[in-house]
């Protein structure tokens, strides 16, 4: 048993951040090397801390604010299955953003690895946290490093694009904290989840109220998210954003939304009631609106000609698939949990293969967007119908787009194949009625998905334009940009031949979920 | 220590204070920059060895609560509460702070200002430890006329004005405050007939026991008395005045000034409501609900008269005013739901409300005035507005992170103590479980946005904005000092918020 190593492995990228700073000014790759060195030790500490304590290893610091009703909240931390694989992608998204930032930001190189750091300590914070109040502290102070990275670093009108994405998460997640503060009134007691969940199998109270808490940080969740019908936000800050952090945007923050609804939406606020009669109704819309942003988005990328608007817009629909899965994978272990009825596997099905949607996801649409960046950067160009054969000129940025689209398309043997796969089977086989029509409606997205994402692979990479001419003089992206995409694909093309790598993690967090 | 002992250090805190001033302003002189820094520090430094004396003491007590009798005004007449207590040092030091950085920062001494901040310093702490109405009023009004004496500055072309309308506010909130003092004491003279009547801590039983004409008077009295202090403090709709004196005066005095005024103000608010809201039964205490209704619609209206007009300015001074006229607001939000709670919290299982009042109190206005003092600094390279604070970071890249990370603590942002503050104030209300105080939440949270979205408005200008003049100005570090001190405790309180708590065993 080795303690203490969660908090550590958070703190060290923000305690880093001066560090970086102080070295990028005499040299922009000694800041890139403090980040590395940050990530990697965090993601040591964190192995260690988890590998020598699986399944669930938890860290508790008492009295740490007063807390209304007398004593103290604690600020807790755990890492489990999925918050481990959470975490671990986003160091090793971060640590590859960052190399790709070496040669991708040409200016206050300073600034930008220190705002970064601070940026990998709130993304960590919301992983790790089990303390509702310190999730939210993290929520929120990952706003501030990503609207000054869109507003300094961005594209065409990157102030008012940072301020309206400023601006629609900070009040998704005061809605988020309303909810978060109306279920401590209810539970009253600790804000830890894993205790707030054993309180609300108790409670009386909570049975009566729950829906009003769970509506709140869904919507909180569903704004971070960028799903419909909260994402006009989404494709104009992770458009307008430079291409590492639009990766981080719809890698890893958009997934915060996502890990959220599970982790305190299902986990801690549903599970306790789900012998209740109005659980599956209420799963039900959450199932509807995930289908209908995963279309709605899907179709809004088949219209898009802008190369990182046609990424975030497919970040809408994925965005989607992912809420679906959530609301139809927990619909269909509501029998099983409450005690009513056998297990469905179906249901087991779906929940694995969302979160295993989330790892999958989060690594190839940070590579399609470090790809995006990487033709913007040589071509100057936004307009897909302007490019065409980038792949003769840009042989590694084109095999990353090659593994990164067709990973959001849903080919096999790309990783988000078996997220989309897992969730439609899951949800066709469950014993829930509607679900088959919600599998039929996510297949149905996933057609979506391949037009755009084959779409945006012909029309940047293959085709032949009769103006060819213009990308005669494009070359490859400079070898920081190109060697951590090639990374990255070869890394997503492992996973997807080796899912099995990540579902003892997901599986371990299921067993956990289900009492087991 | 007997009680004799501690009262004698109590006496002496106050009084070293005023004889620092009397010092300060007969040497003027003689004493220059440095030696009027020497004399403030002895004097504050003496003020925490007794703070610390009296924490101890005030721990030792049964119920963290210390009285002392003084003739004529009954046993209790002067009382240590471990809250009031830490709000009152908590106060002291933001003041000493920017008392300091207000010295360092001043090019030519201007003792007579530094007196009348020692002297304001000592009412201050004489408006903490009075627990009678009477002594309480005296106190203010010393703090008052120090005030006068911090703020007026001949050099300084607006200050007369403004101090003007902060003399006429404050004189009509001294006449409301006396008005309320007379009429309790009309109603409770009754039961008791002496002034020790009117000692916060003996003046709920007292009341308890009135008839329903006194309970009438005493609800009239209570409105005197917090329509008083709502003067003083900003509250709206009495809250005009305000801006203009956070504008108009040198921006150190204003801070300073706002570090004592809003933190006694705020915290006597609490002692007189609480006073009246554990009114153990009888013709009063069914009064009080229309009482929380009438303090309920006043919070709601400074939050967003407060937060609404600073969205449309454009001198961050007069921002910075209406936020502050905002946050009082979301203290009387806390303070209307203890009404409407009926909680004593000064004593028993009620004390663990204080800490998050105090807590707010203390950090919003930390946050407020640090910021208020570095637009000071800010504004020697003429920085005033949004239209000028272009590019500041540019400029004044250490002023303007320090500038940052106090509005965004006054915005709310985490891991900031404003933040924390904020959330206090929601689990607060929230913990009630009472539909009402839930309701209030929502609509404080609401105005959580709109604060939110116009500090980000000085982020943006500062950070991300260009100005046509971006070459970095030369400035003196050492007078930010104090100011650095403030930021840094802004910071860890944010992080780390039982360590600037006392602990409640």
């Amino acid at each position: 048993m080795i303690g203490v190593t969660i908090l550590p492995s958070i703190i060290i990228p923000a305690i880093s951040a001066p560090l970086a700073y102080f070295v990028s000014k005499k040299s922009g790759k000694a800041g890139c090397i403090v980040c590395l060195l940050a990530s990697i030790v965090s993601l040591l500490l964190l192995t260690i801390g988890f590998a020598t304590n699986q399944p669930l290893y938890r860290e508790v610091y008492k009295a740490w604010m007063p807390s209304p009703v007398g004593g103290y909240f604690e600020a807790g931390f755990f890492v489990d299955g999925v918050s481990y694989l959470m975490s671990m992608a986003t160091l090793i998204l971060f640590a590859l953003s960052m190399i790709y930032s070496e040669a991708y930001i040409g200016r206050s190189k300073p600034s930008y690895y220190a705002i970064m750091l601070m940026l990998l300590t709130g993304l960590l914070g919301v992983f790790l946290s089990s303390n509702l109040i310190l999730f939210y502290i993290f929520w929120e102070f990952m706003l501030l490093p990503s609207y000054f990275i869109i507003g300094e670093w961005g594209y065409r009108d990157p102030k008012k694009v940072a301020f309206k994405f400023f601006i629609f998460t900070h009040a998704g997640a005061l809605v988020t904290l309303v909810g978060i503060a109306i279920a401590y009134a209810t539970l009253l007691g600790n804000l830890d989840i894993f205790q707030m969940a054993q309180a609300a199998a108790v409670s009386e109270e909570w049975k009566n109220i729950w829906v009003l808490p769970f509506t709140l940080v869904v919507i909180g969740f569903i704004v971070k998210l960028g799903a419909f019908p909260f994402y006009t936000w989404l494709p104009d800050a992770h458009g307008e954003a430079p291409a590492p952090m639009s990766a981080l945007l719809s890698g890893i923050i958009i997934e915060t939304g996502a890990y959220a609804i599970y982790r305190i939406g299902i986990q801690t606020f549903v599970v306790p009631v789900m012998g209740l009669e109005n659980v599956p109704t209420v799963l039900q819309w959450l199932a509807i609106l995930g289908i209908t942003s995963a279309i709605y988005g899907g179709f809004l990328a088949l219209r898009e000609t802008d190369i990182k608007r046609l990424v975030a817009y497919s970040s809408v629909s994925q965005a989607g698939y992912m809420i679906a899965g959530l609301g139809v994978g927990a619909a269909a272990l509501a029998p099983y949990v409450s005690g009513q009825g056998p297990l469905d596997p179906g249901g087991v099905l779906a929940l694995a293969g969302v979160l295993f949607h989330l790892v999958a996801h989060s690594w190839s649409k940070g590579l399609l967007f470090l790809v995006s960046g990487s033709v913007m950067h040589q071509t100057h160009k936004r307009d897909i119908t302007e490019m065409g054969m980038l792949l003769h000129k840009m042989p590694a940025t084109g095999f990353a787009g090659f593994v990164s689209s067709f990973s959001i398309a849903g080919a096999p043997p790309f990783p988000v194949f078996w997220g989309e796969i897992m969730m439609i089977i899951g949800a066709a086989m469950s014993n829930i009625t509607y679900a088959k029509l919600i599998a039929g409606l996510l297949a149905l997205a996933t057609v979506f998905s391949a037009a755009y994402m084959l779409r945006f692979w012909l029309y940047v990479f293959w085709r032949r334009k009769p103006e060819a001419g213009s990308v005669d003089e494009v070359k490859e992206a400079p070898l920081a940009m190109s060697g951590s995409m090639v990374l990255l694909a070869v890394l997503l093309i492992l996973i997807g031949i080796l899912p099995g790598l990540l579902f003892t993690y997901i599986y371990q967090t299921i067993n956990i979920l289900l009492g087991m | 220590m007997d009680g004799g002992q501690i009262l004698l250090e109590i006496m002496l805190q106050i009084s070293i204070f005023f004889i620092a001033a009397g010092v300060l302003y007969s040497t003027k002189s003689v004493l220059g920059k440095k030696g009027s820094l020497i004399v403030c520090a002895l004097t504050y430094i003496a003020s925490y060895i007794i703070f610390y004396d009296l924490f101890r003491e005030v721990y030792r007590a049964p119920g963290y609560t210390l009285g002392f009798g003084v003739k004529g005004l009954g046993g209790d007449a002067i009382l240590l509460n471990i809250m009031t207590l830490y709000v009152a040092l908590m106060g002291i030091f933001i003041s000493n702070m920017i008392m300091f950085h207000a010295i360092l920062f001043e090019k030519q001494p201007n003792t007579l200002t530094y007196a009348s901040m020692l002297a304001a310093a000592g009412s201050t702490l004489g408006v903490f430890y009075s627990n009678n109405l009477i002594m309480i009023a005296i106190f203010w009004e010393a703090l008052v006329v120090s005030i006068v004496g911090i703020l007026y500055d001949r050099d300084y072309a607006t200050s007369t004005e403004a101090v003007i309308k902060m003399l006429f506010m404050s004189l009509l909130g001294s006449t409301m405050f006396f008005l309320g003092i007379g009429l309790l004491y009309v109603s409770v003279a009754q039961i008791v007939p002496t002034l020790a009547s009117l000692n916060l801590s003996t003046l709920t039983d007292i009341l308890g026991s009135v008839d329903e004409v006194g309970a009438d008077i005493a609800l009239l009295s209570l409105a005197f008395m917090v329509s008083g202090i709502g003067v003083e403090v900003g509250l709206a709709p009495f809250h005009m005045w305000l801006p203009d004196v956070y504008s108009g005066t040198r921006a150190c005095s204003a801070a300073f000034v706002f570090s004592l005024e809003d933190t006694a103000g705020l915290w006597l608010l609490l002692r007189v409501l609480s006073a009246y809201s554990r009114v153990p039964i009888g013709p009063v205490f069914y009064a009080l609900t229309p009482a929380f209704v009438i303090l309920a619609v006043f919070s709601v209206l400074s939050i967003s008269i407060g937060e609404l007009s600073a969205l449309s300015q454009n001198a961050i001074r007069r921002l910075l005013g209406y936020s502050s006229i905002a946050d009082a607001g979301y203290v009387l939000l806390l303070i209307s739901y203890i009404v409407y709670s009926k909680t004593n919290i000064f004593t028993g299982a009620g004390m663990v409300y204080a800490a998050p009042a105090a807590y707010f109190i203390v950090f919003s206005i930390m946050s407020l005035t640090t910021s208020l003092a570095l637009m000071g600094v800010m504004e020697e390279v003429g920085i005033k507005s949004l239209d000028t604070i272009r590019g500041a970071v540019a400029r004044v890249p250490l002023l303007t992170l320090l500038l940052l990370i106090s509005i965004l603590s006054v915005a709310g942002v985490p891991p900031l103590s404003g933040f924390i503050a904020k959330l206090m104030m929601l689990s607060f209300l929230t913990a009630s479980r009472e539909v009402v105080s839930i309701l209030l939440a929502i609509t404080a949270t609401l105005f959580f946005v709109v604060c939110a979205a116009y500090m980000l408005r000085v982020v943006q200008r500062a950070t991300l904005e260009k100005s046509e003049k971006m070459e970095r100005e030369e400035i003196c570090v050492t007078p930010l000092v104090p100011l650095i001190v403030l930021v840094s405790i802004i910071v860890l309180a944010g992080c780390v918020p039982t360590l600037f708590i006392p602990p409640i065993p």
